[in-house]
Parts: C-alpha cells; structure tokens; sequence
C-alpha cells in the first residue's frame, strides 16, 4: 500500500506510488522512478511537501524481533505502568506499545525478516 | 503574598478573549449567505495562518494527500466548522507558545502531547462513525489548556508541581491539587467559559480525567480521556508526567471499541503525528 511522506523524510532508493507534480501540473518525477540525493532538494524548490511512496520503502517494522527481546520491552511496560493487563482492551493497549517501542530499538538488536534466529 | 487560588483566578480574568480571527469567522459560519469564498479572503487576511491552514489540510488523516492548493479549496473540501478549528488550534497554540516556560514541561513537548491526543481521540471518534470529527481533534488539542494557564499565573508554585510529580511519581493533576488546591481541569474550564468555547468543548476539558456514562457528551469525553493514555502510554510529547492509569472500564462501556483496534491504529497514528507536529509546530 503507498503511503505519504513528508520530503524531509524521504531517503535514497525508496520508490514513487505516484508521479510527484509542481502546481501548474507538470510532472518533475514520473511514477516508479526511484529516489536519489538530489530529488528532495528539486522538490523544495518547487514547493512540493508530501510524496506518495510504496509502503514497503518506509521505515516500518520489516524485521521479527527474538522473543528475549519482546519480553523485555513488554516487561519494561508494565513495570512503568504499575499494572498488569486483565482486560483484552488492556492486552491490546499494552501490545501497540510493545510494537512501538520495539521500532525504536536500534536496528542491530532486530532480526531481518527471512533470516535464521540467533539466539 | 497574594493567594495562590487568586492569581489563578486572576490570570483566566485577565487572559485576551477569544483572538478576534476566531470570532470573525464564526460569525461568517454563522451567517447562511457566507460562501467558501468569502471564508477563504478571511482566513487569507492573515498570511501566515493561511499559509499553515493550508499545510494541516494536507494532513494525511483528512485523506487529500497535499492536493489542496487553496484556501478556498481548504474550505470546500474540510467544510467550515474543521477550518474553524483549525485555525483555532493553531491560534491557541500560537498564544501560548510565545510565553517561555521551562518546568515541568517544554511548550513544544506539551502541544506535541496535546496534537498527539487530538489525533488519536479523532482516530477513536473515526472507528465510531462520529460526524464531528473535527471536535473530537480540537477537544484533544484542548484538554490540558488549563496547564497552561496554571504556569502562567503560578510559574514559582508550579515548578514544585514538576518536582513532586519527579519526587513521589504520581500524576499532575493530583501534584496540582495538593500543591495549588486546584487542578487543570477546573482551570482548563473556567477558561473555557470565558471564551465561550462550545459546551461540548467545554465538558472535555472540566472531565478529561473523569469519564462517566450518563453524561450527555460521555462519547467524545472517553474518547479524549482514552487518547490521553494512549500518547501517554506511547510517550509522545510530554503531558508533565509518566503515571498511565488502567483505563477507567467506563470508557470500554461508553466506546465499544473494536478488538485489536489500538494495534491497528498504531501506523496511522504515528504516521499522522509525525506530520501534524511537524505542520502545526514549526515556526513558519
């Protein structure tokens, strides 16, 4: 699924959804074409803000995580919150933070998807 | 020394009434024969509201992906009550972000709380099929206004609000009421009231921490309380505290909100606040 991005988060290699467009409608990148180092500051220029992308070039959770590691930051949680969850609403509030902490962890902790578990 | 409680009161009598673009405009909704064009040259006096009025249209959550162009575009497509509160959000924030306040929070950090809040009751309000949407943004951006007003009258007291939150980690609000026998809440309101805000917008902000079922607003009211602990839990911004409470089990009751919904929602979320903050936030 394409996903719009702000151009100050776009980086090299991720891959355009849709054509990018200057106000009178003129195409300065076509569909598909892929990111280089000088594209954001063309569409600065032009006064583009936002950019659709494909969805898998976005920073998103692409790597498993070892279950040591879920443990953890879940654990971590519940000491902050000072309870545990009872409540399958609870579970869920409690999970999206384990999946968002998890996204912040440093790439080097995480497992690539598809590859052998190390632990 | 002047009476902590009288200051208090003595800051929300004397804080501007509602800035003027925000009653011009509401007089101009109100008006049957005003036209989106007519609403856009108003907005458009002020260039630089105009300017980030545009940027927030392009929000991804409204679903128009930087195709608005115009302000009279902005108008047509978000109808005039979202403009409205735009504009006003970006006006209060605007207001009080000027003012340097240091503890127990960072304006930047607060607003990013209080836009991340917004967002995320607006997502609770979107999965319950709610037609205001736009309020349940606004009430989000709102809630904890009385903060604001608690630091400016009582800057000295209100430090010691931070340090005992720090010391005995326990939430704001009850740091408040021991400190300045007063909480946000019931300061957050009497602020409300003198801007004649809507009354809905006005419950919001008097119950945010107490959600009820048999209150006539109980939908946008648990709405706001649970995306309060939701950017809370997520650490995004900063409301002056850590504490998260389990959730008052009223709100389940009032909202009945879908399973897995809070994990589904986490992209869209974080998607959203990552620009909204960026757009409602920056300078110019």
């Amino acid at each position: 699924m394409p996903s719009l991005i702000s151009i100050d988060d776009l980086k090299n290699g991720m891959v355009l959804a849709e054509a990018v467009k200057n106000k009178y409608g003129q195409v300065l990148l076509a569909k598909n074409a892929v990111i280089n180092a000088n594209h954001p500051k063309i569409f600065r220029t032009w006064g583009v803000e936002t950019i659709m992308v494909h969805d898998d070039n976005v920073a998103k959770p692409q790597a498993t995580f070892n279950t040591s590691l879920v443990a953890s930051v879940r654990q971590g949680l519940i000491d902050r919150l000072q309870w545990e969850p009872m409540l399958p609403q609870e579970t869920d509030l409690l999970e999206m933070a384990v999946n968002s902490f998890l996204r912040r962890q440093p790439i080097t902790t995480k497992i690539e998807t598809g590859e052998e578990e190390a632990e | 020394m002047m009476d902590i409680l009288e200051k208090i009161t003595n800051t929300v009598e004397n804080l501007p009434t509602l800035p003027t673009i925000y009653s011009t405009i509401t007089e101009a909704i109100q008006n049957p024969r005003t036209s989106a064009d007519n609403l856009a040259k108003i907005i458009a006096t002020d260039q630089v509201s105009a300017i980030k009025v545009l940027k927030v249209a392009n929000s991804p959550f409204f679903g128009f992906r930087g195709k608005i162009n115009t302000i009279s575009e902005a108008v047509f497509y978000l109808g005039f009550n979202e403009i409205r509160n735009i504009i006003f959000a970006l006006t209060v924030i605007n207001y009080f972000a000027k003012n340097t306040i240091v503890k127990p929070f960072h304006p930047k950090d607060f607003w990013a709380h209080s836009i991340a809040t917004g967002i995320a009751a607006r997502l609770i309000g979107a999965s319950l099929g709610q037609s205001n949407l736009e309020n349940y943004f606004l009430a989000g951006i709102l809630h904890d206004i009385g903060k604001l007003v608690l630091l400016q009258s009582a800057k000295n007291e209100y430090a010691k609000v931070g340090e005992l939150v720090e010391k005995q980690k326990i939430s704001i609000r009850d740091a408040e009421s021991e400190v300045l026998k007063i909480n946000h809440a019931t300061v957050g309101h009497a602020l409300a009231l003198k801007w004649k805000l809507p009354p809905t917008l006005q419950e919001v902000i008097a119950n945010h921490h107490t959600p009820s079922k048999d209150h006539p607003d109980a939908k946008i009211i648990a709405s706001t309380y649970l995306a309060n602990n939701v950017v809370k839990l997520l650490q995004m911004g900063n409301a002056g505290d850590d504490v998260v409470p389990r959730p008052n089990p009223v709100v389940w009751e009032v909202l009945s909100i879908p399973n897995g919904f809070f994990s589904k929602m986490l992209d869209q979320l974080e998607n959203d606040y990552q620009y909204t903050i960026k757009t409602m936030l920056t300078e110019r």
